[in-house]
This record gives structure tokens, sequence and C-alpha cells, in this order.
């Protein structure tokens, strides 16, 4: 219990309250559409593409349209879920990359494999995929705090209580309360 | 008419630890040192003219007369350009190195010197706390065993006590020599201690930390401390004349009350005799007006937060209705503060070690966006920015 506690406390340091100038899930979606293009030259170089083309039996634009919508719903996951710690210009990267593994992991190594009954690639295509998924998470990681600032408001620009009311009372209690 | 003070504060805290091995110093873990010009801007997006600000002592005050002021004239002067109105809080937790610690007997003497440069150089400078938080620098250093010195003796606390009180009182004096229209906000924490059971050992317990957190201010404000306290004071080495030196002065005059309140100033001295937190029992209301009732003296609340970062806009404005509160029952507050502009390091546990945890405490975090508390705090001022200073407070009015 305390732990949990505890990891929650350290989720709402680092992560999972965003400001009110904070646009993570856009900015997430933006940066994770950019960061697909380098992985996809990756991935076409090291013949990752074709490899996995085949094995999902599709065409080739259908392999691209489908890497290319799972990336952007990973981009806005990763500033959902890391908004206000992918904000940090200095140490996004690190996070970034490790998300770059972590989606790897899930979606190539085992989800992948696991509909398939088999690898999605071999040798140095097989290579090429994790490449990719590292390359997509460094680019992730060290964009997304730019791409954020470009898309987050000013705070002078702000009016209002914001999303927790006036009073500190957020509106929907405000009239339970007075419903009660 | 003058207009009541929102403030907020920068995180400056500097004490040693480790036996003096390593200094924590919060300017440089909050990376203020590098986003001075950043962070000063956001204290006049949220529309706040008001900062508490402490130069950090330990690198200004290099020796005996030597002072490197580089630092605080680049601060000072885009302050001055952004028409910024600062606290300029002299002491916080810490002294540099060749001063030791606050068992130092030389310490008051010094500060004073240091105070009396420093209003000499900034001579624009209107508003000083000398020594932030007396009861807590002293219990943390002298008692708890935690910061500089490191004792744990109730002699080693009055000495730290008695150094605290008497350096903010030379140092209010020798700042009035340079700037005689001065005025002292004198923060320090409020702590209640209540009583968990009619045991007459954990109740007298319970009485005497409530005597025991007023005795700096006493000293300070010349306010006779009750007899168990006295002698308390006389058995842990405070001579009967220096007590009456404290009694002689007056440095009240152009004092503001500064009281600080957290959701763990509150304890309850369990069965055992030792405190626990409480949590918000009875609130800023209630233990403010027990400062106030002892001192008479206009308040500022001058610190305030809490570290559930969704939680901080309610916090926010239950600490305001506190406010609001005590001013219609006829308590001349002057001020308000949220503290600290940017997230803390390593105050969840006391600054008692330097592990680098962040602290979500504060208006903005350490990339500098804004937490949900800075849109709630930018709201409430602009609500209430004309909320009228109270009445024969003209003498805290900003030039």
């Amino acid at each position: 219990m305390a732990k949990s506690a505890s990891f929650l406390q350290y989720m709402r340091a680092h992560g999972n309250t965003p400001g009110p100038t904070q646009r993570p899930v856009l900015a997430g979606a933006a940066t994770g559409t950019i960061a697909e293009i380098p992985a996809l030259l990756m991935l076409w170089w090291s013949g990752a593409l074709s490899s996995a083309t085949q094995s999902l039996s599709v065409s080739i634009y259908a392999t691209v349209a489908f890497y290319l919508l799972v990336m952007i719903i990973a981009g806005v996951i990763y500033g959902r879920v890391f908004s206000r710690a992918a904000n940090d210009p200095r140490g996004g990267w690190l996070f970034g990359i490790s998300f770059g593994f972590l989606i790897w992991m899930i979606g190539p190594v085992t989800v992948l494999q696991w509909w398939l009954d088999g690898p999605l690639a071999l040798g140095v295509a097989a290579m090429g995929i994790l490449g990719a998924h590292l390359i997509y998470g460094l680019f992730l990681g060290l964009l997304f705090p730019w791409i954020h600032r470009l898309l987050q408001s000013e705070i002078s620009q702000l009016k209002g209580p914001g999303r927790h009311g006036t009073f500190g009372v957020k509106p929907q209690n405000a009239i339970q309360s007075r419903g009660k | 008419m003058a207009e009541f003070m929102f403030a907020t504060g920068i995180e400056c805290s500097y004490p040693t630890i480790d036996g003096g091995r390593w200094r924590i110093d919060q300017l440089k873990e909050t990376k203020h040192y590098e986003n001075w010009r950043l962070d000063l801007k956001l204290v006049r997006d949220l529309g706040l003219r008001y900062l508490r600000y402490g130069p950090p002592l330990h690198l200004i005050f290099e020796g005996p007369g030597k002072y490197d002021w580089t630092f605080t004239d680049q601060v000072c002067e885009l302050m001055r350009q952004l028409e910024i109105v600062p606290i300029m809080d002299l002491c916080h937790f810490g002294v540099p190195d060749w001063l030791e610690n606050f068992q130092n007997r030389e310490l008051p003497q010094r500060l004073s010197e240091y105070a009396a440069e420093f209003a000499k150089r900034y001579t624009w400078v209107k508003f000083y706390t000398p020594v932030n938080e007396m009861y807590v620098t002293a219990r943390m250093s002298a008692l708890d065993g935690v910061w500089n010195e490191q004792l744990r003796s109730d002699d080693g606390f009055v000495t730290a006590t008695c150094n605290l009180a008497k350096a903010s009182v030379l140092m209010m004096q020798a700042i009035q020599r340079e700037r005689p229209d001065a005025v002292f906000i004198n923060s320090e924490s409020s702590e209640f201690y209540q009583a968990c059971c009619p045991d007459r050992q954990i109740r007298r317990i319970a009485d005497f930390e409530n005597q025991r957190r007023f005795i700096a201010l006493d000293l300070l404000y010349g306010v006779p401390v009750r007899g168990d306290i006295y002698n308390y004071l006389i058995d842990h080495g405070v001579s009967r004349e220096e007590y009456q030196w404290f009694m002689d002065q007056d440095v009240a005059r152009r004092a503001i009350l500064g009281v600080d309140y957290y959701e763990w100033n509150e304890k309850l001295i369990n069965s055992e005799g030792r405190p626990e937190n409480l949590g918000e029992l009875f609130g800023w209301y209630v233990i403010t007006k027990q400062y106030y009732d002892r001192y008479k003296r206009p308040v500022m609340h001058t610190e305030t937060n809490t570290p559930d970062a969704d939680d901080a806009p309610a916090w926010l404005w239950r600490q305001w209705h506190n406010v609001q509160l005590i001013r219609q029952n006829g308590v001349p507050v002057v001020g308000f503060t949220w503290y600290s502009l940017q997230d803390q390091v390593d105050w969840n546990i006391g600054l008692s070690r330097a592990i680098g945890n962040i602290f979500p405490v504060g208006l903005y975090d350490l990339n500098r966006d804004p937490r949900p508390v800075a849109q709630a705090y930018k709201h409430l001022v602009e609500m209430f920015r004309h909320e009228p200073l109270v009445a024969g407070a003209e003498v805290f009015e900003v030039q």
C-alpha cells in the first residue's frame, strides 16, 4: 500500500499530471509522426520492411500504413503517460529510447510473434526492426520537449480558474454537492 | 491605498549535512542559477510582484569584509527592470563554511555586518527577512541532528535559538541604519502540538513544545517567556543579562509576522511522548491566531504548498479562505504566498540526504512548465488583486 502510494506520488511528480498549458497528447502524435520517418528509413535499409511485408502477407503499402498508425499511437501514449518527464530537454532522449525498446519488446517480439506464430524477421532484418524502434524512441525523446513547447500556450494567456474550478472545487463536484 | 501582497518565493535553502561534508544548495538543485532570468519572468507571468528571494549567503559572504555580489547584482538588476518587489531572505537554514554553524557565538555580529553591506549595496530593497524560520533552523540543526552542527541537545538548541534571534535583532538594526523605512517580514513556521491522551506526562510534553515553538520570536520581539521556559533557557546556558538584552530591544515596530503553514505543521504527541504528523487538524486560522494573540503584529502567510499536485489548487483556495476569514475577524493579514515558484528537491525527506527526489510543490516544475496550481493562483490573484491592505498599514506600502 505504502509502495503503491509512493509510486503514485512519483508519477505525479514526474509524469501523469499535465499542466494547464500542456498538450501532451497532441505533442505525442506530432512527434511520433516525425520520429517514424528515420525509423521507416532504417526498416527499408535493413530489409526489415520487405521481410515484415512477407510475414504479414499484405502489400508493402499496407505494412507502411500499419506501421505509421501504430507509431503515431505510440507517440500519443508516450505523451500522455510521460507528459511532464517527457518535457525534460536533457533526459528526454533516455526516456524516449527506453520507450522505443519497450514497444519493440511488446510489438515485434511478443504480440506479432504470437499472432504470426513465428518471428517477424530474421538476421539483419530482425536487427533492423530493433534499430528502427530505438531510432524512433531516440527521435521521439529528443524532439518531444521542443515540439511540445511550440504547441503549448503561455500561462499569461490563460483565463479562468482551470480544470480544477474556482475555489479548487471541480465544477462537477460543486453541482453534485448542491444536489444532495 | 496600499494593496495586498500576493507573493511566491524561490526555494533557496543551503544547510550542510553529513558533518558539514555536503552542502545542499536548493538554488543549484532547482537549476535556478541557470534559469534565473526565466524564473523572474515567470513570476511576472503569473501577475505577481512580490517575491521571497534568498541570495546565496554561503557563496556571497566569503569572509570577514569579503563579498562576491556578482550573481546577486545581475538578479537584482533584472528584478528592478521587471518591477519585482523582493522580500530579501538573508539567512536560510545555513551559513558560509568559515562561520561554521549556528553554535558560533560570532554569528550574530557577522550576519549583521552582512545585512549592513547588503542594505548599503541595494538601497532600493525595502522588505527583508533577516533569518528565515529561526525555530526550524535551531530545531533541525541542534535538536533533531539533521543539518549544520547536527546536535541533539537542549544546550545546542538554546544556543542556536539565541544566536539566531540575536542575529535577527542586530540585522534589523543594521538594515534600519541604512534604510530607516525598511520593513521586516519575520517568517516562522507555525507549529502546534496536540496531546494524544489525558496522560499528565504527555500533556506536559505537548505544553512544553507549544511554548518552545515561541522562544525565538519571544526573544526577537522582546516578549517575556513563561516562567518554566525562562528556567529552561537559564538551565541551558543563557545568562540573565543576555535574556534581559533581548527584552530591552525594540525591533518589532516595523515588523510583520510571517506565518508559514504546511499540512505537517500540526503534530500529535503520541503515547510514547513522540511527535507524529497530524495533518491539517485546526488549520492556518487557528494556529496563526495563537501567534497573533501573542505578538500583536501584522501577519503575512509567507509559505504554503502541498506535494499532491492534483490537490494543490484546492489547498491553495483553502489557505486563502483562512486568510479571508481571519482578516474579517480583525487580524491584519497583509500578504499571501505560495511557496515556491518551482518544484523543490529532497524536501520530502527534510533535506536530510542528497538523493535528488523531486518534491512537486511548485507553481512550475523543474522544466519550468506550469502545474495546475499556477493557473489557480493566477486566477485567484486576478480576482483579489485589489484587496486592500489593512487600515493603518500604510508603513508597509511600496514606493
